[in-house]
C-alpha cells in the first residue's frame, strides 16, 4: 500500500456535506444561509475556533494513535475505548491526587494497557486486531456506564458521573477571548502528531516497522525484535487515545460521564484515512471533522429547527462513511514488477 | 500424421521488452499425456494462458483440431473444450462438493436435491467416490485436488491443462491422480501436465517438451528421451561458457552448522559451511529450499534438529523477493537502510539516510528515477539488485541465498557473481541455493543435489549434476 495523500476522499467530503445541506433545505433552511451559520459556527470568530480547536484536540490525539498502528500494520479502531478508559483514569487520578499531571499519565497508561491487550493477543495469538479491539470499545462503554452508577460515582450518589475535579486538577489553559479558551492538550496533540511522524519516518524501530506491515519476514530478518515491538507501538497509540480521554475530561468536561466519547474514536479513523496516514495531514483532517461538529452546534442554536441535532451526526456519519469509501476505493496495493 | 487437439504453431510473446515466448511448437494430441516442463519464468504459465484465451500471441497461432482458431476470451476456451485444474485450488471451501460443482457451469436452478443429483452423476462419471453433501473445507488435500478435475472435466471435453498438480499431494494421493489421468487419456483426453518435477514427467507422460527461458528446448515422445536429456534441456546446452574459477576451497572457521536439521519440506540435514567456502545447493524449484535458508537465517523456527550461525554480520537474499526482499509502499533509499549492517544510526535524518544508501544503489546500479520513489515502482531486475545492495554492501561474513540473480541481465548476473566470490575469497562463507546450474557451477566449491529436502553431495562438474538429477528422478519415478 502507498499512503500518499489523496484528493478524492477530500473532495468526496465535500460533496457529502454539499448534499447533506441540500438535506436541510427540504426543511426550509437555504443551503447558503446553512453554510454561512455552519462555517460561522466553526470558524467565524475567535469563539467559534476555540470550540472547534477543543473538539478537535481528542480528535488529533485518536487519529495520531490510529494513524501510527496503521501505519505499522495495525489496525486499531479501538481509539473509542481507549479514550473511554483514558477519561474515567484521568477523572480518577485528577480526584485522587488533586493535580492534573496524574490525571494525564493515568489516561495515558489506562489506555496504553487497553491497547496493550490486543496487540498481545495478535503477537502471541494471532486474534485479528480489528476485531479484539472492536469488541474491547463496547466492553469500554459498558465499563464506563457501570463505574459512573457505582464504585466512581460523584458523592451525592445523584448523577451518573464522576466526581467533579478539584480546579487544581484543571489542564492549564490559554485564554483565546473573553468565552474561549484552549488548554494544554492541543500542543499535547500536535507534538504527538509531530512526534509520530518522525518516529516513523526518521527513527530505525519506525523504519523497521513499516517495513514489517507488509513484509514480516524481512523486519526479522534484518534482527529486529517485530513482535515486541509491534506490542510497544499499539500501546503507544493507545496512550494517546487514552490522553485523548484524559485531556477532554481534565481540560473541559471537568468529569466523566456517558457523554465522552460518543464516536470520537471513530471519527478519528476517518480522518487518520482522509489524511492518507500523512501525520502532516492529521491537523488539517482532525480541523475538518470538528469543524462539522461544532459548525452543525451552532447551526442548531441559530435556527432552532425541529430534528436539527440529529443533523449534526446525520453529516458527520455521511462524512465519515464517505471518506471511508473513498479512501478505500483509492488505496493502492502493491503494483507487480 | 494425426491432427492435434491443441497446437500452439510457431508462438511468441513479449512483455515490454522481455520475450516470454520465442517460435514455441507443442501439440497435444488426443489420447496423450504430455508434459510440459521449465523452470520459474521458462514460458510455461504465458502458454497455458494463451490456450484459456487469457493471453493471445503476438506472432504465430494456436490450432483445434489443424484448423487455426484465435482463442480470445475465457468464454471461447470454454466453448472450445479446454479445462484448466490450477495450482491453488479454486474451490469455496465453505460450500458443499455439490455446490462446488454447480458452481462450475451456469446454473439453472438453485433446487438442492436436483443439484445434489447433477453432482453426483458428475462425480460417478469422473470415478469420484465423495458425499456431495460434504464440506469441501473437511476433505484432504488429494480429494480436493480430484474434485478439481471432476470441476474441469465439465468444461474439458478436448483438453485437460493440470498446472503441477502434484505440489501439494502426499506420493499416494500423486499415485491415485496419475491412474486417474491414465483413465482420462484412454478416454481420448488431450491432457498437459504443466510441471518442473521431472521424475512426474517420466512417469506418464507420452510426449515431453521442455521450455528454456521461453524456447523450447526439448520435444520428443517419452520412448526416444532419457532422465539426463531432460536434465540437460531444463538447465542450458552442454556447450555453455566453462565457468570461471571456482574460489579456493575454505580453511576458515566453520561459520554455519547444522546437525538434524529438519522441516516440513527438508531434512534431516547435516551440514558445515566454512568462512571462504562456497556451498551450493542445486536443483529443480520447491525442493525446500526456501524453507531450509529461511531456517538457516533464522527467520523461521526448526521443528527439529539445531543450526547454529556465526555471529556477526549477515545477508539473507530471500528467493521470494515479494514476501521477505522488499517493502513495496516504502522508499528505495528506505529498503536499502533496512538491514543494520548497512545502516546502524537508531535516528536520523533524511540526508543521513541518503548518504548511506545512494553508493550503495550506485554500485549495484539502481535505475531509478529518484532513491525516494517506491520500491514497487522498479522493474523486477532492479528490485532484486535493491535486495542486494542492502544484503551485500555490508560485508556480511555469512551469505544465504536463493536464485539471486533470478531476474537479472547478463551484465548484472556477472556483477552479483563477482561480488559474492570477493565475499568468499575475503573469508565469508557462502551458502547459495540456486536452480541455475551455470550459476552453481560457477561458483561452488562444495556442490549438492538438493531433491526432494534432502542433500546429494556431488562432484562441481555438468555432468556429475545432470547425471545425479537423472539418477534421482528416475528412481523416485519407480518407487512413487
Amino acid at each position: 500500500m502507498s499512503f500518499q495523500i489523496r484528493w478524492r476522499p477530500w473532495v468526496v467530503a465535500a460533496g457529502a456535506i454539499a448534499l447533506a445541506l441540500l438535506l436541510l433545505a427540504l426543511q426550509g433552511l437555504p443551503p447558503l444561509r446553512a453554510a454561512q451559520l455552519l462555517i460561522g459556527g466553526a470558524m467565524g470568530d475567535r469563539d467559534a475556533w476555540s470550540t472547534t480547536a477543543r473538539v478537535a484536540t481528542p480528535l488529533l490525539l485518536c487519529a495520531a494513535g490510529v494513524a501510527l498502528a496503521f501505519r505499522c500494520g495495525l489496525w486499531n479502531i479501538g481509539a473509542e475505548g481507549q479514550l473511554l478508559v483514558g477519561g474515567l483514569a484521568a477523572a480518577w487520578a485528577g480526584s485522587a491526587s488533586g493535580h492534573w499531571l496524574p490525571a494525564l499519565l493515568a489516561g495515558a497508561l489506562a489506555g496504553a494497557i487497553w491497547a496493550a491487550v490486543p496487540a498481545l493477543l495478535r503477537v502471541r495469538r494471532g486474534v485479528p486486531e480489528v476485531l479484539s479491539t472492536l469488541m474491547l470499545n463496547s466492553i469500554a462503554l459498558e465499563l464506563l456506564r457501570w463505574l459512573v452508577t457505582g464504585p466512581l460515582q460523584e458523592p451525592t450518589h445523584q448523577f451518573p458521573q464522576t466526581a467533579t475535579l478539584p480546579t487544581t486538577a484543571w489542564l492549564p489553559e490559554f485564554t483565546l477571548s473573553r468565552t474561549g479558551a484552549l488548554h494544554l492538550g492541543l500542543p499535547l496533540a500536535l507534538l504527538a502528531t509531530a512526534g509520530g511522524g518522525l518516529f516513523l519516518a526518521r527513527t530505525r524501530a519506525g523504519l523497521l516497522l513499516r517495513a514489517g506491515a507488509e513484509a514480516p519476514l524481512l523486519a526479522k530478518a534484518c534482527a529486529f525484535p517485530l513482535d515486541r515491538a509491534r506490542v510497544v507501538v499499539f500501546s503507544v497509540a493507545g496512550a494517546l487515545a487514552g490522553l485523548a480521554g484524559a485531556s477532554d475530561v481534565a481540560g473541559v468536561a471537568r468529569a466523566a460521564d456517558r457523554s465522552l466519547a460518543q464516536g470520537l474514536g471513530y471519527a478519528a479513523v476517518a480522518a487518520a484515512l482522509l489524511a492518507g496516514l500523512r501525520f502532516a495531514w492529521l491537523a488539517p483532517a482532525a480541523l475538518l471533522f470538528a469543524a462539522l461538529q461544532s459548525g452543525t452546534a451552532a447551526l442548531q442554536w441559530a435556527e432552532n429547527l425541529p430534528g436539527v441535532d440529529r443533523f449534526g451526526l446525520l453529516l458527520q456519519g455521511v462524512a465519515i462513511v464517505a471518506v471511508l469509501v473513498a479512501a478505500g476505493g483509492t488505496r493502492r496495493v502493491g503494483t507487480p514488477p | 500424421m494425426t491432427n492435434a487437439a491443441l497446437a500452439f504453431v510457431g508462438v511468441g510473446k513479449r512483455f515490454g521488452t522481455r520475450t516470454v515466448l520465442e517460435q514455441v511448437d507443442v501439440e497435444l494430441r488426443a489420447g496423450e499425456i504430455h508434459a510440459l516442463l521449465g523452470e520459474n519464468g521458462a514460458g510455461k504459465t504465458t502458454l497455458v494462458r494463451m490456450a484459456l484465451g487469457l493471453v493471445s500471441p503476438d506472432v504465430g497461432e494456436v490450432q483445434i483440431d489443424g484448423v487455426a482458431t484465435p482463442i480470445p476470451t475465457p468464454a471461447v476456451a470454454r466453448a472450445l473444450g479446454i479445462g484448466m485444474v490450477h495450482q491453488h485450488f479454486a474451490l469455496a471451501e465453505g460450500l458443499t462438493v455439490a455446490e462446488n460443482l454447480r458452481l462450475a457451469d451456469a446454473p439453472r436452478t438453485w433446487r438442492r436435491r436436483s443439484f445434489e443429483a447433477t453432482a453426483r452423476a458428475k462425480l460417478q462419471s469422473a470415478g469420484l467416490e465423495v458425499d456431495p453433501a460434504a464440506r469441501v473445507g473437511d476433505l484432504p488435500v488429494g480429494m480436493r485436488q480430484r474434485l478439481e478435475i471432476a470441476k474441469a472435466l465439465a468444461q474439458a471435453r478436448r483438453v485437460l491443462l493440470l498446472d503441477e498438480p502434484t505440489a501439494l499431494l502426499t506420493p499416494g494421493e500423486a499415485t491415485r491422480l496419475f491412474v486417474e489421468l491414465e483413465e482420462l487419456r484412454s478416454r481420448g483426453l488431450a491432457i498437459a501436465l504443466i510441471t518442473h518435477r521431472l521424475e512426474d514427467a517420466l512417469r506418464v507422460a507420452q510426449r515431453i517438451t521442455v521450455l528454456r527461458q521461453g524456447r523450447v528446448t526439448l520435444a520428443g515422445a517419452r520412448a526416444s528421451v532419457d532422465a539426463a536429456d531432460v536434465t540437460r534441456a531444463l538447465f542450458g546446452g552442454a556447450a555453455a561458457a566453462v565457468p570461471d574459477a571456482v574460489p579456493s576451497s575454505g580453511a576458515g572457521p566453520v561459520r554455519i552448522t547444522c546437525r538434524g536439521l529438519a522441516g516440513e519440506r527438508f531434512g534431516p540435514i547435516d551440514l558445515e559451511v566454512r568462512g571462504g567456502e562456497a556451498v551450493v545447493l542445486t536443483g529443480v524449484d520447491g525442493q525446500g529450499q526456501a524453507e531450509l535458508l529461511e531456517t538457516i537465517a533464522g527467520v523461521v523456527r526448526a521443528p527439529r534438529g539445531r543450526c547454529e550461525v556465526a555471529a556477526g554480520p549477515r545477508a539473507f537474499v530471500s528467493g521470494d523477493r515479494r514476501r521477505h526482499g522488499l517493502a513495496l509502499s516504502l522508499s528505495i533509499a528506505e529498503n536499502v537502510a533496512l538491514a543494520p549492517a548497512t545502516f546502524a544510526r537508531q535516528w536520523f535524518t533524511r540526508s543521513q539516510l541518503l548518504e548511506a544508501a545512494a553508493p550503495r544503489l550506485a554500485r549495484f546500479d539502481v535505475r531509478a528515477e529518484s532513491p525516494w520513489q517506491p520500491a514497487a515502482e522498479l522493474s523486477g531486475g532492479n528490485q532484486q539488485k535493491v535486495v542486494l545492495a542492502r544484503e551485500l554492501a555490508g560485508a556480511p561474513q555469512v551469505l544465504l541465498a536463493e536464485n539471486p540473480t533470478r531476474g537479472l541481465d547478463l551484465q548484472a548476473t556477472a556483477f552479483v557473481h563477482a561480488q559474492l566470490r570477493t565475499a568468499v575469497e575475503s573469508g565469508a562463507a557462502l551458502l547459495l541455493a540456486t536452480t541455475d546450474l551455470d550459476e552453481a557451477l560457477a561458483l561452488a566449491t562444495r556442490l549438492f543435489v538438493l531433491f526432494r529436502g534432502e542433500l546429494h553431495e556431488c562432484a562441481v562438474s555438468r555432468d556429475a549434476v545432470a547425471e545425479r538429477l537423472a539418477s534421482l528422478a528416475a528412481a523416485a519415478a519407480q518407487t512413487a
